[in-house]
């Protein structure tokens, strides 16, 4: 039993995780042949498309630097769900900055980002070495990550360093020999290459939960084998912003008053994304045109839509690319990216159900399985029945089966129920909500009295007393403030 | 004389088989079709929709002596299914051992230097499976439509590798998102493939696109 299904809202405030919406698998439609004259063949070319991804926020990273903050740990619990759901597919690492700066020095800063996650992953120290001795712009690894990873990495007594040995701001000394008294470094308090070496490693480990997700170098697009990590990550500058701010906005913003508000809107843009290929894809230098992160953007400009300038270019309105689509330059990525949540095209859905029993009663840990189409999930509900359910917008219903907790060895669960994933708004869309929450009567004022009575609140029957705050909780929002009738 | 509308999937060979004909000609090359046989100019790619004539079938009458025994045997057109694989840059992987599985069992084939295999089919074979490696495709016989038919447009850029998988024709009520995202797709693919090709781009099928598509598919 995995409790994929049951992530708490918290888990994706930074980051989103998701398989693509699945399509026919490879199928191609050929002609026979009477003669070589009339049909001489049919061609068949692999493409290129991507079938999972990740997206991890700016906020995972330190201010302006391609250092990963203790927090990533959450998004990189999503990041391993889905690897371990795509084996075989070759994950290539995108570092997107947003549009303060030229598109060269972006470039720079979006590729360091991207090589940081991906030696994070497969635990390349060097790499990590390689950015903090040669820092880029605003890009500065130095004390204050020392302190962050001392203060992540736990001793050999239970507490992080930090905690055991504490200093004031960003000052470790008394932690960093602690570190190096533990790990046989020589003990002098000064975090210098060899120490890095091994405290990189130990924090890696706790980002990853240990070999949780510990990808191999030839799981990556590139197999490493390319040179400068081609194909494996790359940095797409500020090319792909998610907002483009209104030429009145971007004016307004571009004034050095306004410079806080303006990077405060952008850090949207500043993400890095990973996109899984189709199982078995291979490519080499020519058949993956993303340049190489120490390499400038004119190849990128290659893969242009023939309107790409215009379309990272503030226009009259505000323009986000979950609504607009209309926001990214390079026609390459876009491909990837138009069918991806991870890119806002297909958002994921929340929602809350309750797993009841006959009598209607919620079944404190209910061991359940969703089902649409041919995949199946599994998890257990919450002292009081309740789960919460991610989806993709796609399919409209989805079979839920549940059971008693001592009975999660049966193969066949008793309770079963349709459940609306796509309600919309309309006025009907409440009874679903209700549905979905358990209030299965064919009256709704009798769904909207048992709702009330668990609620707490008086029972009215009148769907227009608890509207607001039944679409707000089943659609993923906060539980209602006093539940009865839990367990 | 009868009226076959052709069906998703139907290619006259086939057809051929179906009613009985030895060869496709008799229906081809019949009158009633030279208007269809001149719009879709090759007997292997028709539309659904489209509408043959079929002829009588000529009863042929051979003597033979009683008290004998008579072998007949029909001859039936030759039918192939002629496939060319090439990699992710366009290049042919020539030489290469797939193996192709038909309805009539596998067999390992070798490609030539252009990255094309030949495998004799039956005329009623529907599907083959072609495994390189790893790699499998599944290849539906006859399905491929006209070039100038949306679906003929969408199957060859996904042979090709522009498009993950035809994109299903709006049906009933068009809304107006999907329709969109639809175009959006669709564009890409052609503007990666003029990119590619070193075509203008205009993220439009336009003629010189089209005989490009033509060209780099093979049919």
């Amino acid at each position: 039993m995995t409790d994929r299904v049951h992530l708490d809202l918290d888990d994706a405030e930074a980051g989103v995780a998701g398989a693509h919406p699945q399509r026919e698998p490879f199928r191609v439609r050929v002609a026979p042949s009477l003669t070589a004259t009339t049909v001489p063949f049919n061609a068949i070319e692999p493409g290129l498309f991507s079938v999972a991804c990740w997206r991890m926020d700016d906020a995972r990273f330190d201010f302006d630097s391609s250092f990963v903050m203790p927090a990533a740990k959450k998004e990189l619990g999503l990041l391993r769900v889905v690897h371990d759901e795509h084996p075989g597919c070759p994950m290539t690492v995108f570092g997107h900055a947003d549009p303060t700066g030229t598109d060269d020095y972006n470039k720079a800063l979006s590729g360091r980002r991207a090589r940081s996650i991906h030696a994070l992953l497969v635990r390349d120290v060097d790499a990590w070495e390689d950015l903090y001795s040669h820092p880029f712009g605003g890009d500065q690894w130095g004390p204050r990550h020392i302190k962050h990873m001392l203060s992540a990495v736990p001793s050999s007594s239970g507490p992080p360093y930090a905690e055991v040995a504490p200093g004031p701001g960003n000052a470790s000394t008394a932690a960093i020999r602690l570190f190096q008294e533990e790990n046989g470094l020589a003990v002098d308090g000064d975090a210098g290459p060899n120490t890095r070496r091994v405290l990189f490693a130990a924090y890696m480990d706790v980002l990853c939960d240990g070999e949780a997700l510990h990808p191999d170098r030839s799981e990556f697009l590139g197999r490493d084998a390319l040179g400068g990590g081609k194909a494996d990550y790359q940095g797409c500058s500020e090319l792909n912003p998610v907002l483009v701010f209104s030429k009145e906005e971007a004016t307004r913003l571009d004034q050095p008053a306004h410079h806080g508000e303006r990077n405060t809107q952008n850090s949207v843009n500043r993400r890095v994304v990973i996109f899984f290929l189709r199982k078995g894809t291979q490519v080499d230098d020519t058949s993956w045109p993303c340049p190489r992160v120490s390499e400038g953007t004119a190849a990128c400009k290659g893969r242009f839509w023939s309107d790409g300038e215009v379309r990272r270019a503030p226009q009259a309105e505000r323009r986000v690319y979950e609504k607009t689509r209309d926001t990214f330059a390079c026609r390459f990525y876009d491909r990837f990216a138009m069918r991806s949540p991870c890119e806002g095209a297909a958002p994921l859905l929340l929602l809350h159900v309750r797993l009841c029993d006959y009598e209607k009663e919620p079944i404190g840990g209910a061991p359940f399985r969703v089902r649409h189409g041919t995949s199946e999930r599994s998890g257990v509900a919450l002292p009081d029945g309740f789960i919460t359910l991610i989806a993709l917008r796609i399919p409209e219903m989805v079979r839920l089966e549940w059971t008693r907790p001592e009975l999660a060895e049966e193969p066949e669960y008793p309770f079963r129920r349709e459940i609306f994933v796509d309600v919309g708004d309309d006025d009907p869309s409440d009874d679903k909500r209700l549905h979905n929450l358990g209030y299965v009567a064919a009256e709704r004022s009798v769904n909207v009295r048992a709702y009330q009575s668990d609620f707490g609140h008086p029972e009215t029957g009148f769907l227009d007393d608890i509207r607001a705050e039944l679409r707000e909780f089943h659609d993923g929002g906060a539980r209602p403030a006093s539940p009865a009738g839990g367990a | 004389m009868a009226i076959h509308t052709v069906k998703s999937g139907e290619h006259l060979p086939a057809i051929a088989e179906r009613f009985g004909f030895s060869t496709h000609t008799p229906i081809w090359d019949h009158p009633d079709n030279a208007e269809l046989r001149a719009a879709r100019g090759t007997a292997e790619i028709l539309a659904p929709g489209d509408r043959l004539t079929l002829p009588e079938r000529v009863v042929k009458s051979l003597d033979a002596a009683t008290g004998q025994r008579h072998v007949f045997v029909v001859q039936r057109e030759p039918l192939e299914l002629r496939v060319t694989l090439r990699d992710l840059a366009g290049n042919p992987r020539g030489g290469v051992q797939v193996e192709v599985t038909t309805g009539e069992g596998a067999k390992t084939v070798s490609t030539d230097g252009e990255g094309t295999l030949v495998v004799p089919i039956r005329r009623s074979e529907q599907s083959a499976t072609v495994a390189l490696g790893e790699t499998l495709f599944d290849v539906t016989i006859g399905a491929l439509d006209p070039i100038d038919t949306e679906s003929g447009i969408h199957a060859r850029l996904v042979n090709l590798g522009y498009l993950e998988a035809p994109l299903p024709a709006p049906t009933g009520e068009v809304d107006p998102e999907e329709e969109a995202a639809r175009q959006r797709e669709l564009a890409a693919a052609i503007e990666e493939l003029q990119c590619d090709q070193g075509l203008p781009q205009t993220g439009a099928l336009d003629g010189a696109t089209q005989s490009k598509l033509l060209e780099l598919h093979g049919c």
